[in-house]
C-alpha cells in the first residue's frame, strides 16, 4: 500500500514539470509533423489523479480505506488536412477502482466534413453526445465537481458509455430571433470491454455458480437536441438513445456440465438537460430515464431514473465553489428500497493554481447504496447516510 | 358574465373591467393563450440580458489574417465563431480563435464576453469541452496585443480581438455590423 502511494505522489511531482514544459513547448511553436508547407497538428493532453475515502462501504474503489485507484490520462491530436476536412484523435487510459485497469484505448478517432454551419459529417470513432457532459465525462478541467452524479454520468462505465464506432451528422439550424438549434443524430456499435464497470457490474450481479464470458458488442443509434436561446449562456437540450439486442454470455456450472445462456436486453434511453452560464455562475439541472427491455419471455422491465440540480460560482481565476444535489434509482417501482435508491448532496472546492493544474476537493453526503454494484466488498448495506471525501488534481494542456 | 378576451386580441383584460371571468381552457388551447405571456418574458429576458452586456465592443476591433476572404461581419456571426457554431470561413479554411492570455483588463474580459456570451472561465471552459470531445480547436493563447496581432497576421483564418489602438497595418480589420 505504501509503496503504491509512494509510487502516486513520485507520478504526480514527475508530471507536474512534464506538463509545464509541454505545454510551453507546445505554445511556442505548431507542430509541423507533415513539413513546414503541411498543416499544423494540435495536441492537447491530460493527466488527473484522484483519491477516495468513505467513512462506509467500497464506492468506486476500496474508499473505506482510501483509495487512489482513480486515474485518468488522455492525448489527443487533430489538424485540417483540407478545407472544411478536420482529422482529430485521443488516446486514453484510466483506472477507477475494478474499473479500467489502465488499458489505453482509442477513445476516438475520426474524420469530419463540415459543408456548412448547417450541416457535417462525421465518421469513426466518435463521441457519443448525452446531455451536458457524457462526451466529455473525464475532462475534469472541464467541470466544477471531482464526481458528476453518478446515477448519470458513472465513472465506472465510460468504456462504452462514452463513444461508438460509426458516425453521425452534425449542425447548427438559426432561428432568427429564436436562437439556434444544434443537433447531433448517430448511429453505431458500442463495444463494452471486459475490464469496465459495466462487465464488473454484471458479475457481481450474478451468482457465484455463474461467471460472465463476454459482452457482445452492441448497435446504437439516437440523438441530441440544443436549443441554444436567444439569452446568453440558457439552453436546453433533449436526448434520446436505443442500443439493441445488448447481450453477454455466460457459463452456468450444471451437473450435466457448463451452459452457455445468451442474455439480450434492449436499452431505451431518454435525457433533459438545461443549462444557464450567468456572469461568474453556472446553473445546470438534468433528467434521465433508462428503460431496459429483456427479450427472455417472463422477464419485466426495468424502469432507472436520475435527475440532478447544481450551481457553481466562481470567485475569481483561482477558485470556483459549487454544489448538487442528486437522486438515482434503480427501479422507480421500488422508490423506497435504499439497495436500489442512492441520494447525494456534494459540496466542492475548485483551485486554478496555474493555468494547467488544478486541484479539488469535494465532501459527499449519500444515503443509499443502489450505485455500489461493482464492489463485492459491501456485505452490509442498509440506508443509513455515509460521508465520501474525493480530492483530485489535473494537469493539462 | 363575459368572457375574458383572448389575449392574442391585444386588448388588455386590465382594460376590461372587473366583471369578466376566466373561462378555463385546456391542453392546446391554454397553452397557445399562454404563448404571448411567454414571448413577452422571453423579450424581456433578452433585453434584461442585453442590458447587463452593455459594454460592448467599445475600444476594441475584430481582426482577422489578410487571407480571411471577407471585411465586415455580423454581431451574430461573431458569436457563432466565438461558441463553436461556426468553424470555417466562406472559402473552406479553418477558423482559429486567438485571444490575449490572461486577459489584460476587465475591457478585454467585457468585450469576449461580449462576442461569447461567456465570461472568461466558461469561455475557457466550454473550448476545453469542445477540444477533449474532439469537436473543435482550442483558441490560442498570446501574451501581448502586439505578439497577438503578429499571430493573426501570420496565421491563415485567425481571428482575434485587440484593443484599437494597436498597430493593424499587419492584418485586416472586419466591421461589425
Amino acid at each position: 500500500m505504501k509503496e503504491k502511494i509512494k509510487w502516486r505522489l513520485f507520478s504526480i511531482l514527475l508530471l507536474a514539470p512534464l506538463a509545464a514544459i509541454t505545454d510551453a513547448r507546445l505554445q511556442a511553436a505548431d507542430l509541423k509533423l507533415f513539413g513546414t508547407n503541411g498543416p499544423p497538428v494540435d495536441f492537447h493532453g491530460f493527466v488527473s489523479q484522484g483519491f477516495l475515502y468513505s467513512s462506509a462501504y467500497n464506492y468506486l474503489g476500496e474508499s473505506s480505506r482510501g483509495s487512489f485507484k482513480f486515474t485518468e490520462a488522455a492525448l489527443n491530436a487533430s489538424f485540417n488536412p483540407m478545407p472544411r476536412t478536420r482529422i482529430s484523435a485521443q488516446a486514453f487510459t484510466y483506472d477507477v477502482g475494478e474499473a479500467g485497469k489502465y488499458d489505453v484505448v482509442l477513445d476516438y478517432a475520426q474524420a469530419e466534413y463540415t459543408f456548412n454551419d448547417y450541416f457535417g459529417i462525421r465518421a469513426g470513432r466518435i463521441r457519443r453526445p448525452q446531455g451536458i457532459y457524457n462526451d466529455i465525462q473525464d475532462v475534469d478541467v472541464a467541470r466544477t465537481f471531482v464526481l458528476l452524479p453518478q446515477g448519470m454520468y458513472d465513472a465506472r462505465w465510460r468504456d462504452f458509455y462514452v463513444s461508438l464506432d460509426g458516425g453521425e451528422f452534425f449542425g447548427t439550424i438559426p432561428l432568427k430571433q429564436s436562437g439556434n438549434l444544434s443537433y447531433e443524430i448517430y448511429a453505431g456499435i458500442v463495444r463494452p470491454s471486459m475490464d469496465g464497470g459495466l462487465a464488473l457490474q454484471l458479475q457481481n450481479s450474478l451468482p457465484p455458480f455463474i461467471h460472465l464470458d463476454s459482452i457482445t458488442p452492441a448497435a446504437m443509434f439516437g440523438g441530441q437536441l440544443w436549443w441554444n436561446t436567444p439569452i446568453d449562456g440558457l439552453r436546453f437540450g433533449v436526448t434520446g438513445g436505443f442500443i439493441s439486442a445488448a447481450s453477454f454470455v455466460s457459463t452456468i456450472q450444471t451437473p450435466g456440465g457448463p451452459i452457455h445462456p445468451d442474455n439480450r436486453d434492449d436499452v431505451a434511453i431518454q435525457q433533459y438537460s438545461a443549462e444557464y452560464l450567468w456572469r461568474a455562475w453556472t446553473f445546470q439541472s438534468e433528467l434521465y430515464f433508462t428503460d431496459i427491455r429483456p427479450e427472455a419471455a417472463g422477464m419485466s422491465d426495468t424502469h432507472a431514473l436520475t435527475w440532478y440540480a447544481s450551481a457553481a460560482y466562481r470567485f475569481n481565476k483561482w477558485f470556483e465553489a459549487g454544489g448538487y444535489y442528486t437522486e438515482y434509482y434503480g427501479d422507480t417501482t421500488q422508490p423506497d428500497n435504499s439497495l436500489l435508491y442512492q441520494k447525494d448532496a456534494a459540496l466542492a472546492l475548485r483551485f486554478d493554481a496555474t493555468d494547467w493544474w488544478t486541484f479539488k476537493i469535494e465532501g459527499h453526503y449519500i444515503r443509499g447504496t443502489g450505485l455500489l454494484q461493482d464492489n463485492p466488498d459491501n456485505p452490509v448495506q442498509n440506508d443509513n447516510g455515509w460521508w465520501l471525501l474525493a480530492v483530485k488534481t489535473t494537469f493539462s494542456f | 358574465m363575459r368572457q375574458c378576451p383572448d389575449l392574442e386580441s391585444g386588448t388588455s383584460p386590465l382594460s376590461q373591467g372587473a366583471t369578466c371571468r376566466v373561462v378555463p381552457k385546456r391542453g392546446l388551447a391554454r397553452a397557445l393563450q399562454m404563448m404571448p405571456l411567454l414571448k413577452m418574458g422571453l423579450v424581456c429576458a433578452v433585453l434584461f440580458d442585453g442590458a447587463l452586456r452593455a459594454a460592448g465592443l467599445d475600444g476594441f476591433v475584430v481582426i482577422v489574417n489578410k487571407g480571411v476572404p471577407t471585411n465586415n461581419i455580423s454581431m451574430a456571426a461573431l458569436k457563432a465563431i466565438y461558441t463553436g457554431k461556426t468553424t470555417y470561413w466562406p472559402d473552406g479554411q479553418s477558423v482559429g480563435i486567438v485571444v490575449l492570455d490572461d486577459q489584460i483588463t476587465d475591457k478585454t474580459d467585457e468585450a469576449m464576453e461580449e462576442v461569447s456570451g461567456m465570461d472568461t472561465s466558461h469561455f475557457k471552459t466550454f473550448w476545453q469541452r469542445m477540444v477533449f470531445s474532439g469537436r473543435g480547436q482550442q483558441p490560442e493563447k498570446i501574451g501581448g496585443a502586439a505578439a497577438l496581432v503578429a499571430y493573426v497576421a501570420a496565421t491563415k483564418g485567425a481571428i482575434a480581438i485587440v484593443p484599437a489602438d494597436a498597430d493593424l497595418k499587419s492584418v485586416q480589420k472586419l466591421e461589425v455590423k
